[in-house]
């Protein structure tokens, strides 16, 4: 027995989700969030089911590829099964027709007006039970985030279990009917207030006109950028970094030196330098780069990134990018999976099913690999480069983009089809509930220590172990020449090259032991946020894309950085 | 008789037409853009950026592409 949750895109399905199920999923305040289905299980009296979240889908004809994903999974039904169709209480009109639809197809179903605490404060009132009558199946109201309305709706879930109930309501079968009778169904059931407009609509009308959404803008990312650097270096150098060294560090070795190891498990363990930053032991930098300089920036850009998801103004940064991005053949929905890339590339490319087109997406894909790293990198790159100053990480992040924008650009000449426009749903602004936020932040960080940090480990550990055994010194002589010849980086950097695969933030945290000179840094700094995609990224590109353009896209960039290394070496 | 990105904001008009194939009509239809409801511009026209508008009896705000919002036309 299953319970699907079907809805328009936006509607709080997903939060409904996790009250259901008491299961941490990510809510965002944007068409989309959700691209992949979730399962869960939820039981009531004795019922056990298996609850799905299907990502929005505005009609059970799909338009891309994740209302493709949708519909399919709506072939499934069953006998037995039953359809909560979620709508939202504010907008009515347009969330009925995919309501008709589902409705057509003959399934038990519960029809959930979710966020009507809004409808109040924006001077709507819908009679529901005028809507029961009229539709023929149950309407109930709820708020998912507070938790109104879910005592009812399980009660109602637990009858239409035992006693499906079908609407018997006449569903015209053309479109235009059906919109005809959206509009009857509508203006008897719901009325209009005037209302004054709250702070938040008046902003809301600010972010999308011009110039101020520029200022808007710009403050936003700029703001963000101050926030997340703030409260990271803060974090570093006020606590973890002395907790790490005058706590930590001092303690393990006493402990160690009461022990006594053999050497090989002690240069293991504790690497060779004193700085837990050039050491390379797993119980020194192993533990450092990941829980002392990743983790407060990591905690930080997720607080400032979830904030302004669950705000909604991500919407507004596309309608303000979006003449921009139309010079490279995207459209301003481009921006959300572009920015999300900040973060990490898995996620961000996973979002590019958001766009409609393959040459969309394919630029997209670009945008994301080469515009910034993502932020492990970014922190990595920051802090490796930081003592020769500002100008330096500043050149190198300028180049890095610039290099990307006009890789885009090519791809746009280059790739033939058409920029579909712009066309998306505006969500109102709302102020992020602490709760929602904490758990984002909180399932990120679980994200980023369960899956990331045993990788950067794992890689630190690889590296150390196979300088012991010499095999470093092979690898360094096989891949010498390319390092040495064209990029003038000493060879030994070729065992760099090869884990940065597995995680690139710990490539660049490896070029601290070799004393570089500023040139080689620069040099290995462009080339290895560059050079291939990690691991990770290489199989979401499979599975997102195919392995044929993971395998051409990774290439490429190999190729194409090469080239942007070699140069850089001639010319500085 | 004029197109969606003459208007000014805050005016208010009836969406009369659009132009092109069916697929944009299906794009448009499925968020609640139709010929026959009433709409209001959001937003100004500055830097041709998209239009912002919102829809029907509900608080359906839609942000439309300036090439797209070209096919719109709206009677006042």
């Amino acid at each position: 027995m299953k319970i699907f949750l079907v809805g328009n895109p936006n509607v709080g399905k997903s939060v409904l989700f996790s009250r259901l199920t008491g299961l941490d999923v990510m809510v965002c305040n944007y068409s989309g969030s959700t691209v992949e289905f979730c399962k869960g299980e939820v039981k009531f009296w004795e019922h056990k089911s298996e609850l799905i979240d299907i990502p929005g889908l505005y009609s059970l004809r799909p338009a891309n590829k994740a209302e493709e994903v949708a519909a399919d999974i709506l072939k499934d039904f069953k006998d037995g099964d039953i359809l909560i169709n979620v709508i939202d209480a504010i907008n009515l009109e347009r969330n009925l027709f995919l309501t008709l639809e589902l409705l057509e197809k003959k399934i038990p179903t519960i029809i959930v007006l979710n966020r009507w605490d809004l409808t109040k404060s924006h001077g709507i009132e819908i009679n529901y039970s005028k809507l029961i009558q009229k539709l023929g199946v149950p309407v109930l109201p709820v708020v998912g985030v507070s938790g109104e309305g879910i005592k009812e709706l399980v009660e109602t879930m637990d009858k239409c279990l035992h006693n499906p109930f079908l609407s018997n309501t006449n569903i015209p079968e053309h479109k235009e009917d059906k919109w005809k009778l959206i509009g009857e169904i509508v203006s008897q059931c719901q009325k209009l207030y005037h209302h004054h407009p709250t702070l938040l609509e008046k902003l809301q009308e600010l972010s999308i006109t011009m110039p101020y959404a520029i200022f808007i803008a710009a403050g936003v990312l700029i703001g963000s950028f101050v926030i997340v650097r703030t409260i990271g270096e803060s974090l570093v150098n006020y606590v973890l970094d002395p907790l790490f060294s005058k706590i930590y560090l001092p303690n393990l070795q006493a402990l160690i030196n009461v022990i006594g190891l053999p050497a090989w498990l002690n240069s293991l363990l504790m690497g060779a330098k004193p700085e837990p930053m050039a050491a390379f032991g797993l119980l020194t930098t192993g533990l450092y780069v990941p829980f002392v300089i990743l983790l407060p920036y990591i905690f930080a850009f997720y607080l400032i990134l979830s904030f302004i998801e669950d705000s909604g103004y991500l919407v507004r940064i596309a309608i303000v990018m979006d003449k921009v991005l139309h010079k490279i053949g995207l459209h301003g929905y481009a921006s959300i999976p572009v920015l999300l890339g900040l973060g990490c590339k898995v996620p961000a490319i996973m979002s590019t099913r958001i766009l409609e087109s393959k040459k969309e997406r394919i630029i997209a894909l670009a945008l994301i690999l080469l515009l910034f790293p993502c932020i492990p990198q970014t922190v990595m790159v920051y802090s490796v480069l930081t003592k020769y100053g500002v100008t330096v990480v500043v050149s190198v992040f300028a180049f890095v983009f610039l290099l990307g924008l006009g890789v885009s650009f090519a791809l746009n000449k280059f790739l033939k089809g058409e920029t579909p426009e712009l066309f998306v749903e505006v969500p109102i602004y709302q102020i992020p509930r602490f709760k929602q936020l904490a758990k984002k932040v909180f399932i990120r960080l679980k994200e980023f220590i369960m899956e990331t940090v045993p990788l950067i480990i794992v890689g630190i550990a690889l590296v150390s172990i196979l300088d012991m055994i010499g095999v470093i010194k092979i690898i360094a002589n096989v891949l010498g020449p390319i390092v040495t010849g064209l990029l003038g980086l000493p060879k030994e950097l070729s065992i760099v090259m090869i884990s940065g695969f597995l995680r690139k933030d710990v490539s660049i945290a490896l070029l601290i032991p070799f004393d570089l000179t500023l040139k080689q840094m620069v040099i290995a700094s462009v080339f290895l946020i560059m050079y291939l995609p990690c691991i990770a990224t290489f199989f979401i590109m499979v599975k997102e894309f195919s392995a044929k353009t993971a395998v051409k896209v990774s290439v490429l960039t190999l190729l194409f950085s090469i080239i942007v290394g070699s140069a850089l070496n001639l010319i500085l | 008789m004029k197109y969606l990105t003459e208007l000014k904001k805050d005016q208010t008009a009836e969406i009369s037409k659009i132009e092109g194939g069916s697929s944009v009509h299906r794009k448009m239809e499925l968020l609640g853009v139709r010929p026959g409801l009433k709409i209001k511009r959001e937003n100004s026209n500055t830097l041709h950026g998209p239009v912002v508008i919102s829809v029907g009896q509900s608080f359906n705000h839609v942000a439309i592409g300036y090439g797209m919002a070209q096919k719109i036309m709206v009677k006042i």
